[in-house]
C-alpha cells in the first residue's frame, strides 16, 4: 500500500510538470493551428534563465533561498514569455495561413536553433549544470513515505499554476476569446475579436508556463542540461493530445493521466521502464485515431 | 543574360584564385591524425577533454624534433556521440590517403559501428575508451584496433570482484541504460559476480531510457527488494539523477558505476548525495603514474590552457597521442610514413608514455593495466584499491 | 494571378516556335544547369573554413537576387517545363562525371552516394505526401525496416544483396501498410500525429527487439554487394584510370534513382496518379466520385515505404552497419524537410532538396560547433521565405499562392464570406 501511495506522489511530481508544457502545446494548437515543437526547447530555456538568476543574486550576496527561488521563477516566466512572442513574430506569421506541415518543420528548426544556441554561448553549455535547489534533501515522512520539501512544494505549485489557467480560461474575457479563437478563427474575427492579440497572449501564456516547468524541473532534478528539452516536448505533447489538443480543459488532466499511466507501466510491467514509452505511443496512436477529442473529452470538441 | 554570364564567370575566377592559393598552403610532408570523438552532445566533456589532451601529445612530439622532416596534423572529427556520424566520420578517414592514424570514438556503439570501417582502410586506429570487447581481437579480427584501455571483460571482473569478494555485498540490483557499452558492461559484471558468489547475488536487472530525467518508480519498486548495492551502467546524467532520487525516497544503499559516470562532472552535479558512491576504473589519480610523468602532464595541460579539462579520459588520449608520435618517427627513420608502416611499429614497436612503457600484445591490447577502484569521499574521487600490471589482483592502496 | 500562370502554362505546351529558338532554349537551360552544377562543385570542393564561408556568403547573395528577378525564376522554370527531355540528359551526364572530377577524393564521392541514398528515400515520401498528400512524420520507420531487413538476411542467413533489395522494399512497403490502417481514419494534424507517434514507437523497438536488431549493438559487419564477381569494395579501373571503390555505390544509387524518378513520373501521370491528386483535394469528393479511398491510401502509404525501404537496403550495404541511432525522429524530420525544402511534388526539387540536406551539413562541419545552429537556422529560413520550396511544382506553387491571397484577404479583414478555409 505505501509503495502505491510513494509512486501517486511520484506521478503527481512528474504529471505536474507534463501538464504546464501541455497548456502550451494546446494553447498553440487552438489559436494557431501549430504543433509547436520549439515548446520543450522554451521549456529548457527558462531553465537556463533561472539558472543565470540563481547564479547572479547568490554572487551579489543574498543568501535567501525562498526569495532566490521566487526571484527564478518570476525573470524565467518574464524571459520566456518574450522568446515564445518574438518566436511567433518573427517565424510563425509569416506562414500563418500556409499548410500546417510547414509550420511544423519551421518549429523544429526554430528549437535547434534554440538549443544549439544555449549549448554553444551559454558558459560550459555543452555540460550538465548544477541546479540552485535549497531543500532536495530535506524530507518528510507520512507514515512510510518519504516526501521532499522541494516534491511537495514543486506539486503545490503546479495545483496553484493549472487553477491559476483553468480560471483565466474560464472565467475572464482573455480565456474567453482564446476559446472562441480555438473553436473557429473566422467567427472569432467576426465578433470583433482581435486574433493577433490573442495570439500574442496565447504565446506568453503558453511559455511562461512551459518555463516555470523548466524551473520546477531544474529544481527537482537538481541538474539541467541544453538537451533536456526535447523528451519533455514530446511527454508534454502526449499529454496535450491525451487532454484533446485545443483543449485546455483536457490538458489540465492529460499530464497527470499521463504521469500516472507511466508510473504504472513501471510499476507493474517487469522491465517496464525500457517499455515504457513504447505503451506511451500506442495511447498515443490510439487516442488519436478513436478519440480525437481527448480521452475524457467531449465529442463537440474541435477535430482536425 | 550578360548580367548573369558576369557574375558566374568573376566568382569562377576568384575561386580559382582561392583554390590554388589553398593547395599552395599544405605542407608536402605532413601526414594526418583523424581523431573521432564526440566534441559535441551530451558526452562533449569527454571528447574535448580527450581531444585537447590527445592534440597536447602531438603538438609536442612537433615541437621536439623527434618526428625530423615530417609534420603531424590533428584532424578534428566530431561525431557528437552518434554512431551514424561517427561512421561517417570512419569512413571520412579511411578516405583519405593522407591520413596514417586514427583515434576513435569514446563511446563503445560508435566502437562497434567503426572499427570494421577502419579495417576496411586498413587505418591503423588506437581506441580510447569504447570498452567493447566484441571490436578487438581475438572476438573480432579488426588488425589494425589497438587500445590503451583495458576491455570490459577485464574490468568488470575485477569490479565484481571488488563488490563480491572485497566487500562482500549480498544482493546487488543492476541498472543499465541500454546502451552498447552500458548493456555490456552489466552483464559482464553480473556474469563474474555470480561466477564468484553464485546466481542468487544479483537480485534484479532493469533497463532505463537514456535521457529520462525521473527514475523514482523505477527506484520505489526496487527499494522493498533490500539490495545492499545498486550497480549503474550508464553515463552521468542517468547516475547522477539515479543517485540523488534514491536519497529522496530515503534508499540508503550505495551506488557503483564505472567509466562514463567516473568524473568530476558527477560529483559536481551531484552535490553531497555523491558521497559513497563507488566506481571502477582504468586510469589512476595523476600522482601515482610512473616517475611523474603524470604530475607533468597535468602541468603541460594546464600550461595549454584549454577551455576545458582533460577529464577522466585524458591521461590514455594523451598516450594515445604519444604512441602516435613515436610510432610515426620510428616509420619515417625508416622510410615512408603510410599506414601500413605505421601499422608495423604499432604491433612490433614498444612505446614510452605517460601511462608507463607498453607494447601491444598480438590482440592489440597493452600490457599495462591500470585498475582502480575509487569512492566519492569529501567531494572527491579517492582511490581504494588498484591492480597490478596484469591486473590480475587487487591491493588496498594506502 | 493564378489562373494567368495556368494560362500560360498551357499556352507554352502548343510549342510553336522555330527550331533554331528551341535550339537556343535548349542550349540556354544546359547553361543553366552547367552552372549550377559547377558552383555545387565549388562548394564541395572548398577546403578552407573562411573561403567556404565567403562562398555561402556569395551564394546567399545569389539568391537573395534571384529572389529580387522573377523573371529570371519563371524564365528558368518555364524552360525546365518545356525542355524536360534536355534537362534529363544534362543532368544524366553532369551526375555521371560527378566521380570522375573527384576521383582523388572518396570522401566526396562517398557523399554523392549518400545523397543519392536519401534521393531515393525523399522521392518515396514524395509519393506519399507529394502525391497523396498524406502526411507521414515517420518515414525513418520504412527506412529502418529496409535496411533491418536487408542487413539480417545478409548477415545471418547469407542471403545476396540483389535479393535483399527488393525484399527490403517490400518488408518496408508492409510497415507502411501496418501504418495506413489507422491512418485512414485521421488526416491533417492528426495524420502527421499518428505517424510521428508510430516513428518514435518503433524506434523504441529498434533498440529493445535484441532479438530482431541487435538492439543497441547495431547489425555489424555487413557485407558489401558483389555484381558479376565484381565486389563493390575494390576500385573500378577504366583506361589505366582508378576510381575508388566508393563509385560503385556512387553509380548503384544514380542507376536506382533513375527508375525510382521513372515510376514516379509514371505514376503520377497515370489514373492512379490522378486519384491521388483528386483525394489531395479534396478526399469526401474525390469520395463521391467512386474513388476508393482505402485502396488509394494504402498503396500511397505502402508505395513510397518500399522506397524508403530500398534506400535503407542499400544504405545498410553501403555503410556497412546499422544502428537505432539512423533512424531517430530527426532523420524523418531530415527527409521530410528533403521534400518541403526541394517543393513538395516535384520529382528534379524533391531530389535538390535531399542532395542540399545531406551536403549543407556536411560542408558545415567546418565551422565545428557552429553547424546544427547554421543547419536550424537555415531550414528556418528557407521555410520562412520559399515556403513553397526551393523548386516548387507548379501546381504545388498555384495551390500555396492561392491559399496566401486567401489570407491576404482574410487579414486585410475586407471580405470575410465565401473564403474557403484553409486546411
Amino acid at each position: 500500500m505505501e509503495i502505491w501511495l510513494q509512486q501517486l506522489v511520484n506521478a503527481l511530481t512528474i504529471g505536474g510538470m507534463y501538464t504546464l508544457v501541455a497548456v502550451g502545446f494546446t494553447l498553440f494548437f487552438g489559436v494557431l493551428g501549430l504543433i509547436n515543437f520549439a515548446h520543450g526547447e522554451v521549456f529548457m530555456f527558462g531553465a537556463f534563465v533561472a539558472l543565470t538568476v540563481s547564479t547572479a543574486v547568490i554572487a551579489a550576496g543574498m543568501e535567501n533561498a525562498l526569495f532566490i527561488i521566487v526571484l527564478m521563477f518570476v525573470v524565467s516566466m518574464t524571459v520566456s514569455a518574450a522568446l515564445g512572442v518574438g518566436m511567433e513574430r518573427v517565424a510563425f506569421r509569416p506562414l500563418r495561413g500556409l499548410p500546417p506541415l510547414l509550420l511544423l518543420v519551421t518549429s523544429l528548426s526554430i528549437g535547434i536553433v534554440i538549443r544549439e544556441a544555449i549549448k554553444e554561448f551559454y558558459p560550459e553549455g555543452a555540460n550538465p549544470l548544477a541546479f540552485f535547489s535549497p531543500y532536495s534533501f530535506d524530507t518528510f515522512d507520512i507514515g512510510n513515505i518519504t516526501i521532499s520539501y522541494t516534491q511537495a512544494g514543486l506539486i503545490l505549485l503546479s495545483i496553484l499554476l493549472v487553477a491559476g489557467v483553468y480560471l483565466l480560461v474560464t472565467k475572464t474575457w482573455l480565456g474567453r476569446a482564446m476559446r472562441a479563437t480555438s473553436e473557429d478563427v473566422e467567427a472569432a474575427r467576426m465578433m470583433g475579436i482581435n486574433v493577433n492579440r490573442v495570439i500574442r497572449d496565447a504565446f506568453i501564456i503558453g511559455s511562461a508556463l512551459g518555463a516555470a516547468a523548466g524551473v520546477m524541473n531544474g529544481l527537482y532534478y537538481q541538474s539541467i542540461r541544453f538537451d533536456m528539452g526535447w523528451v519533455m516536448g514530446v511527454k508534454g505533447f502526449t499529454a496535450a493530445v491525451i487532454g484533446g489538443l485545443g483543449n485546455v480543459y483536457g490538458a489540465v488532466y492529460g499530464g497527470y493521466i499521463l504521469a500516472l499511466f507511466e508510473v504504472l507501466v513501471v510499476a507493474l510491467v517487469p522491465n517496464g521502464s525500457q517499455y515504457k514509452d513504447v505503451f506511451v505511443f500506442l495511447i498515443l496512436i490510439g487516442i488519436l485515431v478513436f478519440r480525437p477529442s481527448g480521452l475524457l473529452g467531449t465529442p463537440q470538441t474541435k477535430v482536425g | 543574360m550578360p548580367f548573369h554570364m558576369k557574375r558566374a564567370t568573376s566568382f569562377l575566377a576568384a575561386t580559382a584564385v582561392a583554390l590554388s592559393l589553398t593547395a599552395h598552403a599544405a605542407h608536402a610532408e605532413s601526414k594526418k591524425l583523424f581523431v573521432n570523438l564526440p566534441l559535441s552532445g551530451p558526452w562533449s566533456n569527454f571528447g574535448d577533454g580527450m581531444f585537447n589532451a590527445f592534440k597536447l601529445a602531438v603538438d609536442q612530439g612537433n615541437a621536439s624534433g623527434v618526428l625530423g622532416d615530417l609534420k603531424l596534423d590533428v584532424v578534428r572529427g566530431d561525431n557528437a556521440g552518434d554512431t551514424a556520424q561517427g561512421a561517417s566520420l570512419a569512413t571520412k578517414a579511411g578516405a583519405d590517403p593522407d591520413v596514417v592514424g586514427a583515434f576513435c570514438c569514446w563511446t563503445s556503439g560508435i566502437g562497434l559501428a567503426t572499427h570494421a570501417i577502419y579495417n576496411r582502410y586498413g587505418l591503423p586506429t588506437i581506441l580510447g575508451g569504447s570498452n567493447d570487447h566484441r571490436t578487438t581481437r581475438p572476438y573480432h579480427k579488426s588488425a589494425v584496433i589497438f587500445r590503451n584501455s583495458p576491455y570490459d571483460l577485464i574490468n568488470m571482473k575485477m569490479a565484481a570482484y571488488f563488490a563480491a569478494a572485497t566487500k562482500g555485498f549480498k544482493r546487488i540490483y543492476a541498472i543499465d541504460d541500454n546502451s552498447a557499452f552500458a548493456v555490456t558492461q552489466v552483464n559482464e559484471f553480473t556474469k563474474a559476480a555470480k561466477k564468484l558468489k553464485g546466481d542468487g547475488i544479483i537480485i534484479g536487472r532493469e533497463s532505463i531510457v537514456p535521457g529520462e530525467k525521473d527514475f523514482t518508480s523505477l527506484l520505489t519498486k526496487i527499494k522493498p527488494l533490500n539490495p545492499d548495492l545498486i550497480f549503474f551502467g550508464g553515463r552521468i546524467v542517468e547516475a547522477s539523477l539515479v543517485r540523488q532520487q534514491m536519497k529522496k525516497l530515503g534508499f540508503d544503499a550505495p551506488i557503483m558505476s564505472s567509466g562514463g559516470v567516473f568524473s568530476e562532472t558527477y560529483i559536481k552535479i551531484t552535490g553531497d548525495a555523491a558521497e559513497g558512491s563507488l566506481a571502477s576504473f582504468w586510469g589512476l589519480p595523476m600522482a601515482y603514474y610512473p616517475e611523474g610523468r603524470g604530475i607533468r602532464f597535468e602541468k603541460d595541460y594546464a600550461a595549454a590552457k584549454f577551455n576545458q579539462s582533460y577529464e577522466s579520459f585524458g591521461p590514455m588520449a594523451y598516450a594515445a597521442g604519444q604512441v602516435f608520435v613515436q610510432a610515426a618517427a620510428a616509420a619515417n627513420k625508416k622510410g615512408d610514413v603510410t599506414r601500413e608502416a605505421v601499422l608495423k611499429e604499432l604491433e612490433t614497436g614498444s612505446f614510452s608514455t605517460m601511462l608507463g612503457d607498453f607494447k601491444f600484445d598480438e590482440h592489440g591490447m597493452l600490457d599495462i593495466l591500470h585498475i582502480a577502484i575509487y569512492e566519492v569521499k569529501d567531494g572527491k574521487w579517492n582511490i581504494l584499491y588498484r591492480t597490478d600490471r596484469a591486473a590480475t589482483e587487487l591491493k588496498p592502496v594506502k | 494571378m493564378p489562373e494567368i500562370d495556368f494560362i500560360s502554362s498551357q499556352i507554352r505546351k502548343d510549342d510553336d516556335r522555330s527550331t533554331a529558338e528551341r535550339v537556343r532554349d535548349r542550349l540556354e537551360l544546359t547553361g543553366y544547369l552547367v552552372f549550377f552544377f559547377i558552383l555545387f562543385l565549388i562548394g564541395l570542393a572548398i577546403k578552407d573554413a573562411y573561403l567556404l564561408m565567403g562562398y555561402l556568403a556569395l551564394v546567399g547573395a545569389g539568391a537573395f537576387m534571384w529572389r529580387k528577378l522573377p523573371r529570371l525564376d519563371q524564365r528558368f522554370r518555364d524552360l525546365v517545363q518545356v525542355h524536360k527531355g534536355q534537362m534529363v540528359l544534362v543532368m544524366s551526364v553532369l551526375l555521371a562525371v560527378y566521380p570522375l572530377i573527384f576521383a582523388h577524393d572518396a570522401y566526396l564521392v562517398h557523399l554523392g552516394a549518400l545523397a543519392g541514398i536519401f534521393v531515393i528515400v525523399a522521392l518515396g515520401l514524395n509519393i506519399t505526401l507529394g502525391f497523396a498528400g498524406l502526411l507521414d512524420v515517420g518515414f525513418a520507420v520504412y527506412f529502418a525496416a529496409g535496411a533491418y531487413t536487408s542487413a539480417q538476411l545478409a548477415v545471418i542467413w547469407d542471403v545476396d544483396f540483389w535479393v535483399g533489395l527488393p525484399l527490403g522494399g517490400l518488408v518496408a512497403a508492409f510497415f507502411g501498410f501496418l501504418v495506413a490502417w489507422p491512418a485512414l481514419r485521421v488526416k491533417g494534424h492528426y495524420l502527421a500525429m499518428v505517424t510521428l507517434g508510430y516513428g518514435l514507437m518503433m524506434n523504441i523497438l529498434h533498440r529493445n527487439l535484441k532479438g530482431v536488431t541487435n538492439g543497441t549493438d547495431g547489425v555489424i559487419n555487413i557485407p558489401a554487394p558483389t555484381i558479376f564477381g565484381h565486389d563493390f569494395l575494390s576500385p573500378i579501373t577504366v583506361f589505366g584510370f582508378t576510381l575508388p571503390f566508393q563509385t560503385n555505390f556512387y553509380y548503384l544509387t544514380l542507376i536506382l534513382i533513375a527508375i525510382t524518378m521513372l515510376i514516379s513520373y509514371r505514376l503520377l501521370n497515370s489514373n492512379i496518379g490522378r486519384r491521388w491528386e483528386a483525394m489531395r483535394e479534396d478526399d469526401v469528393a474525390a469520395h463521391c466520385f467512386g474513388i476508393d479511398l482505402t485502396f488509394n491510401k494504402v498503396l500511397a502509404f505502402s508505395t513510397g515505404a518500399f522506397f524508403g525501404g530500398i534506400g535503407g537496403a542499400v544504405f545498410a550495404h553501403m555503410i556497412g552497419f546499422v544502428h537505432p541511432d539512423n533512424f531517430i525522429l530527426l532523420t524523418s524530420i531530415t527527409i521530410l524537410a528533403m521534400v518541403l525544402i526541394g517543393g513538395m511534388g516535384s520529382i528534379w526539387g524533391v531530389a535538390l532538396g535531399a542532395v542540399l540536406l545531406i551536403m549543407i551539413p556536411e560542408r558545415l562541419r567546418d565551422f565545428e560547433v557552429l553547424r546544427m545552429l547554421l543547419f536550424g537556422l537555415s531550414m528556418a529560413l528557407i521555410m520562412i521565405f520559399r515556403p513553397q520550396g526551393l523548386f516548387p511544382s507548379q501546381r504545388r506553387r498555384r495551390e500555396l499562392e492561392s491559399a496566401r491571397v486567401e489570407e491576404l484577404i482574410k487579414a486585410s479583414g475586407k471580405e470575410n464570406a465565401h473564403v474557403r478555409p484553409v486546411d
